[in-house]
């Protein structure tokens, strides 16, 4: 069975790239603008792992984050952040995230990053 | 009378001839009422200036008809009728002397001489003439008049301040005021509000409550001088003090008695001193009565050593002068010479034995112990050797005569005059005595200067004032001079004042004061050459003067603070900016106009600069009069003194928050911009990743060109990374990651990651380091990657580029060196600064000039150093050195 991916990040040129790589390498991928419905989104579409921007409207790829390890029922969904904040490294500690690519990225790194993470 | 005992007679008669007549003491023998000379010796010959053939044998008052009209003819008719001795001590007699007539002093003895019926036959005169010690005594009497004077003057000098004070009120003299020298004076106890009987209660029965009375009831001053005062001060002394004290009644509006001004000071240390003074005075003068009347006229000890028998005989007198008992008639040799001291004694025998070969008289003086109290009396001693026909000394007769009060005279003389000369010697200041003139109306009109000591001409520029008045010396003298030391005169309040004569060109500090026992015109001045401090003192005020003009003309605020930062003076613009006063800004009071998040922060960085002796820097925001806070530069430079010490700071304070906003507005900018990019960035490196994905199989140009497309986006991106560091130094949040990690390693890595960018370069290590560092790797890293990339950026030739790495005490240090095209010196300072670019180079190099400032601010926050060391052509090489 394909893998599903959900993204979240709030620019749309940023979300087809994605999905342009991720399709070529059997990943099932949706895409969103705005965390604030997180918890809904996750049960609709049982992602297997999630790519979260930082800089998301509204409440912010952290807070998100936060929400999803608070419930029990998300808790164990693998979160990767995504960001070009170059203290990614420490935020994705903090957030107990499972890993991190630091925009711009390239296609190799992106690649291993998720496939490594999806459990 | 047989033969030999009348042959004895004449041979003792004989004897005594010619012992009187040897004498150094005048004598002469006149016979009856006409005063017929008879005998006289060579010492009253010389004495008189006559030679025995002018006088022998006439009348006394027709040889010397100058004495006749003075005391002389009374005194000896006195003698001659009545029989009664006469003595005189130092009586002036004007004799006609040297060709002149001179004022001579005598101690001297009419003794009368009797027949053998009892009748005065004749007077037997001896004198001493004693004219040297008295003018030498009457010499020290003016000296020590002047003396007296002199530690008069000084004495008021030194106690005009006003000791002791109170104020009594009503008339049962309630003390309302009572200065610390009073409560101090009368035992430290509560007496403020109590009478002074409650006070004081010894007080009563010592008089002064009479006089207070008095005072308080007719309003009439009253004056104590060295009064004896008993107070009760509860440590169990009952010794009165002597005070000088003043009883002033002060009126109230309507002229009625209120009550009692007390001015007094203790004088009892100079009282005391006095009665000392008195005491041993009154004791010298008995005993000098006592030994008056213990010597006899001449004070003249006769004696006679026989040379076979070694038998003394004494006179009386001489008995009297060794301390022996005046009617002893056994004296021996033993007793005679024991007394004398034996330095004295040894040099006395000496001369003794010297006349003895020679025949002639001798004169030695001595010290003896004498036997009865000890005291040490100068002797003057005077003999002569007789001898019998074979020419061997039979007898040594003499005289004693006690000169020791002579020799006192003597030496008192010489040392009160050293005295009086060291005391104005050694004064460092001038000091004159003038005496005022005055006219009729009591208006001062000049003066005269009486005394000077040697600095008086350094300190008035006047040479040789003494005998001169101050107008004969300075005709243009100011008339206020002569105003104020007149008003000292005549009222005898002492001056302290400064002022300045245009005449002399100098200012003087002076002290003037009346010499109270000189009548009322006699005037101290002490005084002081103070022309140069004047000037020194108008220069920094005139030099300060302008710098506060300045310091308040100019836009910035300004202030000055000693050397441990305690500001003590701030410009206009420093209140007119903070709206607080001077009062409200003292010493730590600029605490009020910081921002309560910065202020903590600010005391403690400036208590270390402080202390560093370097000029300073610091940015931080200062309230506003209407409270908003803006920010300010702050420049602070030592000032220091001829020894290198820091005597104050003047700092300003620039407004920078108008270039602060803009900054920060230009940082955000920056900070949002770069992170807006990278986005678009992101998108644009993955395509062309997808792109090169397609191509690599197939087309080899497409490839290529989309590979170009990549690098480029690559070389972007590390621009807009850079960028974005560098606004977030400045708001201060560039985040450091700390871990020990292999250092060495990170180099390597580092190195060999600039290698293959690079085919014309060869990078070199020299030396390792072994031991692992405190810090983030991943921003060290940077460091180096920036270190190595400008080395390879400004090398375009290509070279070699060393890396060298050393470890030292406590530090390792790296340094990176080209080949390249290097920079001048003076671009040295400035490379690490912001956006700083070596114009030179901007043709020709790629860049925004912010990756040497991210390095050292990254190698500063890891308490390390960097710098760099250039010649243009040669290439450069940079350091940096980090903590172990």
């Amino acid at each position: 069975m394909k893998k599903k991916i959900l993204i979240y990040d709030d620019d749309k040129e940023i979300l087809l790239l994605c999905k342009a790589i991720l399709s070529r390498y059997d990943f099932v991928v949706e895409t969103l603008s705005k965390c604030d419905s997180i918890l809904s989104d996750i049960k609709t579409f049982k992602p297997d792992v999630i790519l979260m921007d930082l800089w998301i409207p509204q409440i912010g790829g952290e807070k998100a984050i936060e929400i999803i390890k608070q419930h029990e029922s998300t808790r164990q969904i693998p979160v990767i952040i995504f960001s070009a904040n170059a203290d990614i490294k420490d935020i994705s500690k903090k957030v107990n995230a499972i890993g991190y690519i630091e925009k711009p990225f390239t296609v190799s790194t992106f690649i291993e990053t998720i496939q490594n993470n999806v459990g | 009378m047989d033969k030999l005992s009348s042959q004895k007679i004449e041979k003792s008669e004989a004897q005594l001839r010619s012992f009187i007549f040897q004498a150094p003491v005048a004598i002469s023998v006149i016979i009856g009422p006409g005063f017929i000379i008879e005998i006289v010796n060579k010492k009253q010959l010389e004495l008189w200036q006559k030679e025995e053939a002018e006088i022998l044998h006439k009348p006394l008052f027709t040889v010397f008809p100058e004495v006749k009209s003075q005391e002389f003819e009374r005194l000896l008719t006195e003698v001659y009728v009545t029989g009664v001795p006469f003595t005189g001590k130092e009586i002036a007699a004007q004799l006609f002397r040297n060709g002149n007539f001179e004022t001579a002093y005598f101690d001297f003895n009419y003794q009368p001489m009797l027949n053998e019926r009892g009748e005065v036959e004749g007077i037997i005169v001896t004198s001493y003439e004693v004219t040297q010690s008295v003018v030498a005594r009457e010499i020290i009497e003016a000296n020590d008049k002047r003396l007296g004077q002199e530690r008069k003057s000084l004495h008021d000098f030194f106690t005009q301040a006003p000791a002791v004070l109170a104020i009594l009120k009503g008339p049962e003299h309630v003390f309302e005021f009572a200065n610390p020298a009073y409560l101090e004076l009368t035992g430290n106890r509560d007496i403020i509000n109590k009478t002074l009987l409650e006070a004081l209660p010894e007080i009563a029965g010592q008089g002064f409550i009479e006089l207070l009375d008095n005072v308080y009831k007719t309003g009439q001053t009253f004056t104590g001088k060295e009064t004896p005062v008993v107070f009760a001060k509860g440590n169990g002394k009952t010794d009165p003090v002597f005070m000088n004290f003043t009883y002033q009644a002060f009126a109230n509006d309507e002229g009625d008695t209120e009550g009692i001004l007390v001015f007094a000071y203790d004088v009892s240390e100079q009282v005391n001193a006095r009665k000392r003074i008195e005491e041993s005075e009154t004791a010298m003068r008995k005993m000098t009565s006592y030994l008056k009347l213990s010597t006899d006229s001449a004070n003249v000890g006769t004696w006679s050593l026989n040379m076979q028998t070694h038998k003394v005989e004494w006179s009386a007198l001489h008995n009297k002068m060794w301390g022996y008992d005046e009617h002893r008639t056994e004296i021996d040799y033993e007793d005679w010479h024991k007394l004398i001291l034996p330095v004295d004694k040894e040099k006395a025998f000496e001369k003794v034995a010297e006349a003895k070969v020679n025949h002639t008289p001798y004169q030695a003086d001595y010290y003896i112990k004498r036997a009865n109290d000890g005291e040490l009396r100068c002797i003057r001693s005077i003999g002569k050797y007789h001898y019998n026909a074979e020419g061997v000394a039979e007898t040594l007769t003499g005289i004693s005569i006690d000169i020791t009060d002579q020799k006192k005279a003597d030496l008192q003389l010489k040392a009160s005059e050293e005295k009086y000369s060291e005391l104005f010697k050694r004064m460092d200041q001038g000091f004159s005595i003038i005496e005022i003139m005055f006219d009729s109306a009591n208006k001062p009109l000049n003066y005269l200067f009486i005394e000077a000591n040697p600095m008086f001409e350094k300190h008035s520029g006047i040479a040789n004032p003494v005998g001169k008045t101050i107008r004969e010396l300075v005709p243009g003298i100011e008339e206020r001079w002569i105003q104020i030391y007149g008003k000292v005169a005549l009222t005898g309040e002492a001056n302290h004042f400064i002022d300045h004569s245009e005449e002399l060109n100098r200012w003087f500090e002076v002290y003037a004061f009346r010499l109270q026992d000189q009548g009322n015109n006699k005037v101290a001045v002490l005084f002081s050459d103070i022309t140069e401090q004047r000037k020194i003192e108008e220069s920094i005020k005139e030099s300060e003067e302008q710098f506060r003009t300045f310091a308040n003309s100019i836009q910035n605020l300004a202030w000055i603070a000693n050397g441990e930062g305690w500001i003590y003076w701030y410009n206009q613009r420093w209140y007119d900016y903070t709206g607080l006063t001077f009062e409200e800004m003292q010493g730590w009071g600029r605490k009020k106009v910081h921002h309560p998040d910065h202020v903590e922060n600010i005391v403690a960085l400036s208590k270390d600069l402080w202390k560093k002796d370097e000029a300073f820097e610091l940015t931080f925001p200062l309230r506003r009069h209407d409270g908003e806070y803006r920010w300010f530069l702050t420049h602070a430079y030592p000032v220091k003194d001829a020894n290198g010490n820091i005597e104050r700071w003047i700092g300003t304070n620039t407004d920078i928050q108008e270039q602060k906003t803009k900054e920060e507005q230009k940082d955000e900018f920056i900070s949002i911009a770069s992170h807006e990019m990278k986005t678009p960035l992101t998108t644009a490196k993955g395509y062309l990743e997808l792109l090169l994905l397609l191509l690599s199989e197939g087309n080899q140009t497409a490839f290529l060109y989309a590979n170009k497309a990549n690098q480029a986006v690559e070389r972007l991106n590390s621009l807009v990374t850079e960028l974005l560091d560098v606004s977030k130094i400045q708001n201060g949040k560039l985040d450091y990651n700390i871990s020990m990690f292999n250092f060495n390693e990170m180099v390597d890595e580092a190195i060999e990651n600039i290698q293959l960018t690079t085919k014309n370069h060869s990078l070199q290590k020299i030396g390792s380091s072994v031991s692992p560092i405190k810090g983030d790797k991943h921003r060290l890293q940077q460091v180096m990657i920036n270190l190595l990339s400008n080395a390879v950026k400004y090398s375009p030739e290509g070279e070699k580029i060393i890396v060298n790495m050393e470890e030292q005490i406590g530090n390792i240090q790296v340094s990176v060196q080209d080949s390249g095209v290097g920079m001048s010196s003076r671009h040295l300072d400035k490379i690490f600064d912001r956006y700083y670019r070596v114009q030179e180079h901007a043709v020709h190099f790629q860049g925004l000039g912010i990756g040497l400032h991210i390095a050292k601010t990254i190698i500063q926050r890891h308490e390390g150093k960097m710098w760099a060391e250039s010649e243009t052509g040669k290439g450069s090489i940079f350091y940096f050195t980090l903590p172990l």
